[in-house]
Parts: structure tokens; sequence; C-alpha cells
């Protein structure tokens, strides 16, 4: 008996600004175990900045519980960034995604584990340890940081660099209605907190489709880690642990007070002289400091995305899609070691469509990895999803997200969909491909 | 003592001052007791009146903390009465030395001066800052991260720390940052335009270079030489200790792993990637987006001077076998020997090299020629040693040896003034435009000089050369419209960029003159270069290097303050970024 799989594909991209919303369909030819003859999965939920005319992302929610019939099968937060997360905290988006069930299953990095404190033993290959539990206690450090930079030190309504600060730590402090709603969806046991080379019962729901988790790894995993002198391995990860409690005491109160209390009080205390004209100039840099060690830990935070490839056969041959979330350099290169793995690298050559990396920046598609898809000899026809906005994140051409060059690139190798060139009143674009053909995803919706 | 202000004794030029020779993490094999087990040097620098800061004519230390608002009190040197600033921390133990924040002011000072007294030494003369002040702040604990940097427009080198748990890991305690950070302000006085897009070596030679300073500094000190060299007990190393890949395993790889700390690896490891580099030629492929990084292709750089430095080492080492045994002391003198010339070589080089356009080949013309003004007999192979360690990378020499291409009768110097010339640079501009079509400069660039400044220089046998370094630039904000049309082969490549895409090409040159006023040099990028041009927009449009407009080759539109920090990252994403 030929064994079930989907006969179509289809990804939607839906317009949310500067964040990430994908619901990845799977159509098979009849009824999954006597059941519906579709699955869906949505990627990510979330924004830090809505699209125009814009108040909420209530209508993109409609759109998906129309699409699925109220039932999406699995939730895929990639990471806890606020652009991806956002919308799974507001009660009205909820209440349609679960119209008429809840998710059958949550799937987040390891790094959301809630019983990390408990569970994390190490032991069997790769399964978080006691250096993992060390860099999700440290993660939650950073939230707090990140939580006195958005609240404090550059409130709302901060302009320059100030604001730059802002939108960045808002981005990174947790949202604890979304977790929470998550939470209650993976209750009691159909969460799964996923790392490097780990199984999904994903692949059971659906049938016909393998799915490999290619990150992120375990700081055991990890060969940066691993590589390092023991005293470092600590100090690296737990770089910022301590970054609260080294500012002193109770970090929002100190620094409400630093805030609001009479500045000119204690510049008129300093020497007068060169002293004090190099302090008075240096609030600029202080702000300076904390936007890098901000853009630090959003790396950092960023490097916890789940990277996952489907692949699916048919008669036209493997469909592969990548998912990666935000994922940057550090977590790819765990994958993309040369020659470790040859076997994942070739499959990896053969993707048919790419969910870019956060939203076009710099660092967030490898050139390792798209050399692997562009060169002599390779041709084949690739999508690209790109859900991004401008002018929310990069003060330069520099960082500018997206980034020119990258999008440059992306014309040029792949057929490229961006959110940017959707329409004024354009909520998604959804590109499809039959498993039976040799074809090429392509746009086959939009709304 | 008045107000903390001393008169130095009329005799003495240098005061000596304890400082670290490394880093709190290096230890002294030999260290005189448990107390006093970090290596320790001496850092010899001029002697000066000094404020309490320390606040000298140069350098001026503020601890101040940007994370808690905190001034520590301002340190005075002499708190032993009047007389020549005391070293307090001659004998202190690891413990006060890692604790007291004076001893971290003086670290930074002497440091500091130390670094800037060898460009003087070298270039002879006073060299100013970049910014319009005589003095550069020193912050030593400044913010709360693992970075350090030189800030223009707060004219000032901001250090970091890190605060975990279990220890305070400060850059401003780290030897090869402060070195490094205080080489930027340096070269970004002597040469402004270093930061202005240009060719990859240029942005990658500040990075490159101010590792090639910090390197020779720490190598300078016999104490931390005689310390990585240090691989057998006793006193003694055997000729087997010496060949040139022991010794560069030693030396330099130990030294590159002492770089591994949390500090060094948040800025991108630069000396280690260059300890441990090959010699080959495959950063010359700028198809490969990893040598297109700056701290990358810095790397390369120190990798030939490093090269140069062990060859050299090595060579005088041999001499001194005796009985197939040598002296440690005396081979780690030799070695703080070797590194101290090659710095002056190193050093002396920037005067000869053109202001903008800037490769690596143009730093080694600029290396030889000016050696060999002052050393004109390379008994002791430094020249040949360097062209051997630029050459293991590729780097060959395009104007060396130098000829005269212009006879020296051929410039007119009729009307000039002789002592206008050698400092005035509206004289200088007059004769460079009589003298156009002699120098190869056309007119109708604008083209201005940006310096003019003396140098004396005092070669090792005495003999002593004085010069007269002229920096100019020339520049030409236009379109891409308008070079396709000055030269439509050149920039055919460039065919699919916009007509009206705002493009600055650039030109400059270094001219030197000789004690009587007479064109010795002329080391230049001609602007009107076109097929150098059309290369150096490509490689901007392919790295996207725009200002905030979107203009090519005026900016990298970073914000003034901000770009020395952004230089130090994290070494991950080399060569994967877009």
């Amino acid at each position: 008996m030929k064994a079930v799989a989907p006969s179509r594909i289809a990804v939607r991209m839906h317009q949310v600004g500067f964040g990430d919303c994908l619901l990845l369909t799977l159509i098979y030819p009849a009824p999954v175990e006597g059941e519906r003859s579709e699955r869906h999965v949505l990627f990510d939920f979330g924004t830090t900045s809505l699209p125009s005319g814009r108040k909420n992302l209530d209508h993109v929610a409609r759109a998906i519980s129309e699409r699925t019939a109220g039932k999406v099968d699995a939730v895929v937060l990639t990471h806890r960034h606020r652009d991806h997360l956002s919308g799974f905290g507001r009660q009205a988006i909820a209440d349609l995604l679960q119209a008429s069930a809840p998710p059958t299953l949550v799937l987040r990095p390891w790094t959301e584990d809630p019983d990390a404190d408990e569970s994390f033993r190490g032991g069997a290959s790769g399964t978080p340890g006691k250096a993992s539990l060390g860099f999700v206690r440290a993660l939650r450090d950073a939230d707090t940081f990140a939580a006195a930079a958005a609240e404090t030190i550059a409130p709302p309504g901060s302009q320059g660099l100030r604001r730059q600060l802002h939108l960045m730590a808002f981005d990174q402090v947790s949202n604890p209605a979304a977790i929470a709603q998550l939470d209650a969806w993976a209750a009691p046991d159909r969460g799964e907190y996923l790392h490097h080379g780990r199984s999904t019962r994903l692949e059971s729901l659906l049938p016909g489709v393998r799915i490999t988790v290619l990150g992120p790894p375990t700081i055991e995993q990890h060969p940066q880690v691993a590589r390092m002198r023991d005293v470092d391995q600590e100090e690296f990860w737990m770089l910022y642990r301590r970054l609260g409690e080294g500012l002193g005491g109770d970090l929002r109160a100190e620094l409400k007070a630093a805030a609001e209390e009479a500045i000119e009080d204690e510049r008129r205390a300093l020497p007068s002289g060169p002293a004090q004209w190099l302090i008075e100039h240096l609030d600029r840099q202080q702000i300076g400091s904390y936007l890098r060690i901000v853009r630090i830990l959003d790396d950092v935070l960023n490097n916890t995305s789940l990277i996952l490839l489907f692949e699916i056969e048919g008669d036209g041959g493997t469909k592969r899609l990548l998912f990666c979330g935000d994922a940057q350099i550090e977590n790819w290169e765990f994958v993309l070691k040369p020659s470790d793995d040859a076997p994942l690298l070739d499959r990896l050559t053969e993707v048919d469509l790419y969910k870019v990396g956060h939203h076009g920046s710099r660092n967030a598609t490898p050139r390792s990895l798209f050399n692997l898809w562009t060169g002599p000899g390779k041709g084949r026809d690739m999508v690209a999803l790109m859900s991004t906005k401008d002018d929310v994140h990069g003060d330069s051409p520099a960082t500018k997200v997206p980034r020119a060059t990258l999008v440059d690139a992306l014309q040029d190798h792949t057929d490229l969909f961006d959110t940017r060139s959707f329409d004024a009143d354009q909520s998604f674009v959804e590109v499809s491909t039959d498993t039976s053909s040799g074809s090429a995803f392509a746009e086959s919706a939009r709304g | 003592m008045k107000g903390g202000i001393v008169e130095p004794p009329s005799a003495q030029r240098f005061v000596e001052l304890t400082i670290l020779g490394q880093d709190p993490s290096v230890r002294d094999p030999e260290p005189k007791d448990e107390r006093h087990r970090i290596l320790r040097a001496k850092a010899r620098i001029p002697l000066q009146m000094v404020e309490p800061g320390p606040w000298g004519p140069r350098f001026h230390v503020v601890d101040y903390s940007m994370v808690d608002r905190t001034l520590e009190p301002a340190f005075d040197f002499d708190r032993a009465g009047p007389g020549e600033p005391q070293d307090l921390f001659d004998q202190a133990t690891d413990e006060e030395m890692l604790s007291d924040r004076r001893f971290h002011a003086q670290n930074v000072f002497a440091i500091a001066s130390r670094t800037l007294a060898a460009f003087e030494f070298a270039l002879g003369r006073r060299i100013p800052w970049s910014f319009d002040s005589h003095q550069l702040y020193l912050v030593p604990h400044a913010f709360r991260e693992p970075n350090a940097f030189y800030s223009d427009a707060e004219q000032a080198l901001l250090f970091g720390d890190v605060i975990t748990s279990e220890r305070t890991a400060s850059t401003c305690l780290s030897h090869d940052i402060v070195a490094h950070e205080t080489t930027h302000a340096i070269l970004d006085g002597l040469r402004e335009r270093f930061d202005v897009p240009g060719p990859p070596d240029q942005a990658a030679f500040h990075e490159g270079f101010a590792d090639v300073v910090a390197l020779l500094s720490v190598f300078g000190l016999p104490e931390v030489l005689d310390r990585l060299i240090a691989n057998r007990p006793g006193r003694t190393l055997r000729d087997s200790d010496i060949t040139p890949d022991v010794l560069r395993e030693l030396s330099l790889v130990k030294l590159a792993e002492e770089f591994g700390d949390v500090l060094h690896d948040e800025r991108g490891q630069g000396l280690r990637n260059s300890a441990a580099l090959e010699p080959g030629e495959g950063w010359k492929d700028l198809t490969r987006a990893e040598w297109l990084e700056p701290h990358r292709r810095g790397e390369i750089l120190v990798a030939a001077v490093m090269h140069a430095l062990i060859e050299l080492w090595t060579g005088r080492l041999e001499t001194l076998v005796q009985h197939g045994e040598l002296s440690r002391e005396r081979a780690a003198e030799d070695g703080a020997k070797v590194a101290g010339h090659l710095l002056n070589m190193m050093i002396r080089a920037i005067d000869y090299c053109p202001p903008v356009e800037f490769e690596f080949a143009d730093f080694l013309d600029a290396a030889l020629i000016a050696d060999q003004e002052l050393v004109p007999e390379d008994d002791h192979r430094y020249r040949e040693a360097l062209m051997s360690g630029f050459a293991a990378f590729g780097i060959r020499p395009r104007r060396w040896p130098p000829r005269m291409t212009v006879a020296p009768d051929t410039y007119t110097y009729r009307g000039f003034n002789y002592l206008a010339l050698r400092s005035q640079r509206e004289e200088v501009y007059r004769f460079m435009w009589q003298n156009a079509e002699t120098l190869g400069i056309p007119r109708t660039t604008y083209l201005k000089v940006e310096s003019v400044v003396p140098s004396v220089r005092i070669s090792p046998d005495g003999f002593v050369v004085t010069e007269t370094v002229v920096e100019y630039v020339q520049q030409l904000g236009t379109t891409m419209a308008a070079l396709r049309d000055m030269a439509p082969t050149e920039f055919a490549p460039l065919a699919t960029v916009p007509g009206d895409q705002r493009v600055k090409v650039w030109g400059g040159g270094a001219l030197i003159f000789d004690q009587f006023g007479r064109v010795k040099h002329h080391l230049f990028k001609p602007l009107n270069d076109w097929k150098r041009q059309a290369a150096r927009l490509q490689y901007l449009i392919q790295q996207g290097i725009r200002d905030g407009d979107g203009r090519l080759g005026y900016s990298f539109g970073i914000p003034r303050g901000m770009r020395f920090a952004i230089y130090h990252q994290p070494g991950a994403t080399i060569g994967e970024s877009w």
C-alpha cells in the first residue's frame, strides 16, 4: 500500500509588518486517519511594527481561521522575540486560531522549556545539561536587563539612539500573555522543546513529511563551546548573566531613580574643567554601550531559533522547505560545518522554499548556506519568502534591515516574495506546488 | 611639592612605571613569591609634569563609569613629596594591583604614553590628535561590556569591563588592548582619511596596523618575551629551541592563545588568527567574502610582519649560540630589540604612505623606501626579512628599488621660499600647482594639501635624516554617468549602476622633500586611475557600503564616535554576513 503523503504543498506568508506569520498547509489526496485531508502548521505570529493602516492583526487570524477551519494542527514558535510571538498574547487572535479546536502540538526551542530547572540533566547525546541550564538562566537575566532598557533607560517615545535601544530591547522582553497562551496549548503533554537532531512528533501528525531539526544546538552540542576552556565555557555563555545584579540591587528601581532624579545635581558636583566636559559628552556613548549589549543579547536570542527542514517525497521528486526563524550564523555553523554530514549538506543544496531569516538582516542568511544554492551548475528554481518592513531596524546602511546586498542576491537567484511589495490592502501571498510534478513553487493566491 | 606639580630634575628625561606585561591571567614563570605572580614589566615614558589624574600634556585619565555615573578620585602620582614621579606600584602585590583603581589608571596612562612615545621617536616630531585638543582622555572603566575603542567625538579611549560572579575582566588591564586602541587614535591623527571608503586593504589597515603595534609593543618588553620562551627549566635555550617554527610556536602562538579569553573573543581574535595563518594568496580572492571583512583582512598584515619578526630574531640568535646553547635572557633581549627596530620601521612607513586609496603593497613600498633613507645598507637584513614576510602572502613591492622617474632638477623651485615650503600648506600647494605636469597631477581636479610636517629621524649609526612630509588628497564628487563618459571602457563592468548614482572618487599622495627642500619621493595614487576607481566602486557596491544618503565613496555611514566601536565585532560572522 502506498504510503500516505501530501499531494500538494502551500505556504502563505501574511503581511504583519515587521514580524513573521506563515501558514504551511499540506493537502492530502484523501482524509488522513479518517479526519481532514489537510494539515496546517503555523510558524510564528507576531509584529513589532504593524502594517500601515492597521491597528492589530485580528484580520490575519481571521484569514488563518478561515483557511484552517479553525484548527491549526501545530504551532511552531521559532523563538520568543516579540515580532514572532506577540499575536499569541491577544485573546481575540488566540480564539480565532482555536475556533474549532486547539493545536495538537506546540513546538518551541529547548531554551523555552519551562521545566528546565528540573529536567536539564544531560546524559543522552546532546540533551540539555548543566551548561544549557546556565544558558537558560542567563537568558532570564537578559530579559530583566531588556525590560530595564526598554522601560527606564530608553522609555517609549525616545528619539535617536535611545529609540533604537527601546525598539531592540522591547522586542526582547518576554510577553507573558503570549507565553501563557502557548503554555496552555502545550499542556499537559502537547509541547515539545527541540534541539538539533531531536525527533519530533510533528512527523506523525504530518504523514509523508520528514522533519529534521537542524537547530538550535544545545550548549553541550555546540562546537564553539566544546572547544573552549572550561572556565571560558561558563563565562562565554553567562557573559551577561549578572548584568542586572552588576548594576546593583533592584535594577528597575535604581535605573528609575537615576533617570528621574536631578542628574544636573550630579553634574554640578563634578569638578569643573575638562573632566566635566568629557562626562557630559559620554551620555551618548552610554546609550551606545547599552545598545551594543542589547544587540548582543538580541543575537543570542535570535540564535535560539528553531531551524526546521521539511521534506516531502512525491512522484516529482523531493520538495524541501526551510524555516529558520531568525537564526544567525552561530546557530547555522553547527549545521554547515564542511564534510561532517555530507548527505545533510546535499539535502540543503536542494531547497525549494526558504523563509528568509531575520527579515532579511545581514547576519541571518549565512553566505555559506546561500552558496549552496548558487554557483555553477546550480539552477534549481527556488522561492524565498521575506516578511519585513523598512525603517524599523538599523540606523545606517550597514545595519539596515533588510540588508540591500542580500535582497539583491535573493532577487538574482530566487523568486523572492517580499511583503514590502504587497499591495496596500493585501493580507497574504500563497505559493504552492504539486508533489507529483517537478515544478517549483509558484504564486497561487493572494488575499 | 606644589599642588601636585613636580619639577623634574633637569638631567632626567624618562621615568619608569610598573605596568602589566600582558594581562592579569599571565603569570611570571619565576615570581619572587606567591603574592607577586602576575607578570609585570616597566614602561619607560618621557618625564613630564603630571597633575592628578594622571593628567599629562597628552593624556588625561578620567576614571568615570557611565554605568553608575561615578567618578573616582584623580590619582596623584607624587605622594612621596617633591621630586620625580614615584612608581607607587613597584612592589605592589597582585591583589593590590588588581583592586586598586589607581594602578589601573597608571597602567593605561603608562602604556598609552609608551605607545605615543614610540611613534614620536620614530617620526621625529610631536603627533597631533585628529580632533582639536592636545589631550586624549583615557577612561579605564567606562562601561560594562567586553569592548574598548577610540572615539574621536569624545576625544577619548573608552575601556570596558566584564563583571561576572567569579571575576572582573577589564580591558584597561590588557596591555595589547591599550596599545591597540592608542594606535587607532595616533593613526587617526596621522592619516585622518584612512576611514574614507577605499579598497579592501584600506579598511583593514587600521585594525591590522593597530594589532601590529600592539604585538610589537608586547614583544618589545624583554620580561614578557623571556617568559614566553621559557619552555624548560633553567636559564638557557638550546639551538633546537631557536628554529623559526619553534620560536613561532613558543612565542607567537602561545601569545595568541593567551589572547583567547572572553575579552579578546568578543573583539574578533585578530592576533590569535594571525598566528595561525598559513602563507598563501587566497585572501586576494575578492569573491571570498571572508577576506573582505576588515579585521580578517588586517590579519594578513599582522601575519606578514610576524613572519619577518621571527626570521630576523632567528637570524640574530643563530649567531649567539655557543656549544649548542644560548642564554634565555639574551635571547629575550634580542627579540625585544628586533621588535623595537621593526616597530620603528612600521611607524616610519606611515609618513611615506598615500593618505587614500591605500593597499598593503603601498605600505610595503613605504616601509622599504623610508628605511633605505635612514639605513642605506641593509646590513641586518630588515628590509630583506620584511619583503620575505610580505611575499609569503603574495604582497610584493611596486616601487622597489626606488627609481627616479623624474630628475630632481626637473622641478621648478624658482620663486619659492625654502622655509615656507617646509611648513606652509599654501606654499606647498603653489609648488604643486607650478609643477603639476612633473608631478603627474592634473590642475583641474580639486586638490588639498592636508599637512606639511617636519620629520627628523636618527639611524642606528647616528646618521640624521631631515625631511618634510607633505600629505595631499584629490577628490571628485560626481555621478556614475559622468564617470562612464570619462572612461567608458574602465567603467563598463558597472554598466548596471544607475547613471544618477552619486559617487566620490579619491586620489592622493605623500610628497617627501629633503633637507634642502628638493623633492625626494612622490608616492601617490592618481585620482584618474580609472581602472582602480572602477574596482573600488565595484567593491563598495558589493559590500553595500554607502553613506546615509545612499552615496558611494563618501563615508561608511557610521555615526561619528562609533566607527571604532563597530570595528570590534565577534569573529563568528566573518565572511558570512552581507
